[in-house]
């Protein structure tokens, strides 16, 4: 099968698709005498991710596969055609969720001890209902606290293909000289 | 509004201009209702946010900080806060008592400190304020990563899936005449219906048997001869008739096996002369 075929059919499922997909569902599609191997389909979603560089939407690796997206850059016109999706979060929403992303795994008592205010329960409702955070073990002190991290479903939201992904921070010299 | 009310302590210049004169003191009478102080606390997401505005107000680095005048300024926050009875988060209150505690290690004679291998409450104030502002730093970058539904939207093409129920239409139309016929039974089963009883004699029956016997002059099978014609009361009738003219030596009537068939035929008539 040639690449430009390959990279069409790729591109109708990513479509067709209302999640991410990645290679091994995307195989699904092909039987042994199409002669698809995962290397074709690399190629392939190449082919495909220059070809969307004509069009509004661009491929993007998540951690649950691939996904055909509106480009970032035409957020401002989409967000007029519907306000009620582009919802801003807190600054103490952020604060939590960045302390759970950076220093995951976490308990409540180190987001506590860091930023000096007891965590609302809300925003842990939140987090949780956004299947955005997950228990992921016990801290080994006294109470055995609950450890928290982010899920697949975070990194898919933010874009971000693995945790490594995530934007490094400025460092100390450089915050202290901002503002 | 406390940054304004602060910023007034540390520079001399006017804080307002009213009528062409400058205006350096704040008039006595000036009345801040109480419930414009709770926005200004909610602006400060905790203590460690609030030392953190002194501390970039001040424009030093947080490796600097002068511990003294830091605690000073906190605690006059603080203090005006309960000067304008605004309930104060008991998280403010605790580091109000830490910073003091900090300021009163810094009092006591170096050499002691040293001794005692003793951590300086500055590193120790200084560190968790470094690492506060990592996280508010950690936030502001999470806050700029685009993310779905605001800055990016999933692709999503109108799948067409060819429908294979189509036939349901007409299906349901079959359902819709069955449906009818149902309620048109029901309808039926309303509707009102004499039943006439028509009386049977058994004389009759006898009178009837008597002429089908002697015509024949043969065997008849009961099952030939019986009233079929009027159903359940017709045959008990018949049976009835037969009994009684077997009673009265009318008739004989043999059976050739067990189950077997029941033959009738009328008796001789110089029998019955013989006996009458």
């Amino acid at each position: 099968m040639k690449v430009d075929q390959l990279a069409l059919i790729l591109e109708g499922a990513l479509l067709a698709s209302e999640h991410p997909l990645n290679i091994k569902s995307l195989m699904k599609m092909f039987s042994e005498s199409d002669k698809v191997n995962e290397q074709d389909m690399h190629s392939a979603l190449q082919v495909l991710s220059s070809d969307c560089k004509k069009h509004s939407y661009e491929l993007c690796e998540t951690s649950d596969g691939y996904r055909i997206q509106v480009c970032a850059d035409l957020a401002p016109y989409m967000s007029r055609l519907w306000p009620e999706r582009s919802r801003s979060y807190s600054p103490q929403f952020l604060e939590v969720l960045a302390l759970i992303a950076y220093k995951q795994p976490i308990t409540r008592a180190d987001i506590e001890a860091i930023r000096g205010v007891p965590l609302s329960a809300y925003i842990m409702r939140v987090l949780n209902e956004r299947k955005w955070i997950s228990a992921v073990g016990q801290a080994d002190v006294p109470g055995k606290p609950t450890l928290y991290g982010t899920t697949p479903e975070f990194l898919d939201y933010f874009n971000l293909p693995t945790l490594d992904d995530l934007p490094p921070l400025p460092n100390e010299t450089d915050t202290k000289d901002t503002e | 509004m406390s940054k304004h009310l602060s910023d007034k302590a540390q520079s001399p210049a006017p804080i307002a201009v009213l009528h062409g004169q400058d205006i350096k003191t704040l008039p006595k009478n000036v009345y801040i209702p109480p419930s414009a102080l709770k926005v200004l606390v909610t602006d400060f997401e905790g203590p460690l946010d609030l030392l953190l505005h002194f501390v970039r107000r001040a424009n030093i680095s947080i490796l600097d900080l002068n511990l003294r005048e830091l605690t000073e300024q906190y605690l006059a926050y603080v203090d005006m806060m309960k000067e304008l009875q605004v309930e104060i988060a008991s998280e403010y209150l605790v580091m109000a008592a830490t910073l003091t505690e900090y300021k009163s290690r810094m009092l006591m004679p170096r050499q002691q400190v040293l001794e005692q291998d003793e951590e300086d409450p500055r590193t120790e104030l200084a560190r968790r304020l470094v690492e506060y502002e990592q996280t508010k730093a950690a936030a502001a970058v999470l806050d700029l990563i685009p993310r779905m539904d605001r800055d990016t939207h999933q692709a999503h093409a109108y799948r067409s899936v060819p429908k294979k129920d189509k036939a349901l239409p007409e299906i349901n139309m079959q359902q819709l005449f069955l449906a009818a016929k149902r309620v048109i039974k029901k309808i039926e089963q309303k509707e009102f219906h004499g039943v006439l009883v028509k009386r049977l004699s058994v004389p009759e029956r006898i009178e009837i048997f008597m002429a089908q016997l002697r015509a024949s002059k043969d065997f008849i099978t009961f099952n030939k001869l019986c009233d079929k014609l009027n159903g359940r009361s017709g045959v008990v009738v018949s049976v009835v008739a037969l009994t009684e003219m077997l009673k009265n030596r009318l008739i004989e009537v043999i059976q050739l096996t067990t189950y077997g068939e029941i033959r009738v035929r009328a008796r001789p008539a110089p029998v019955k002369d013989t006996r009458s």
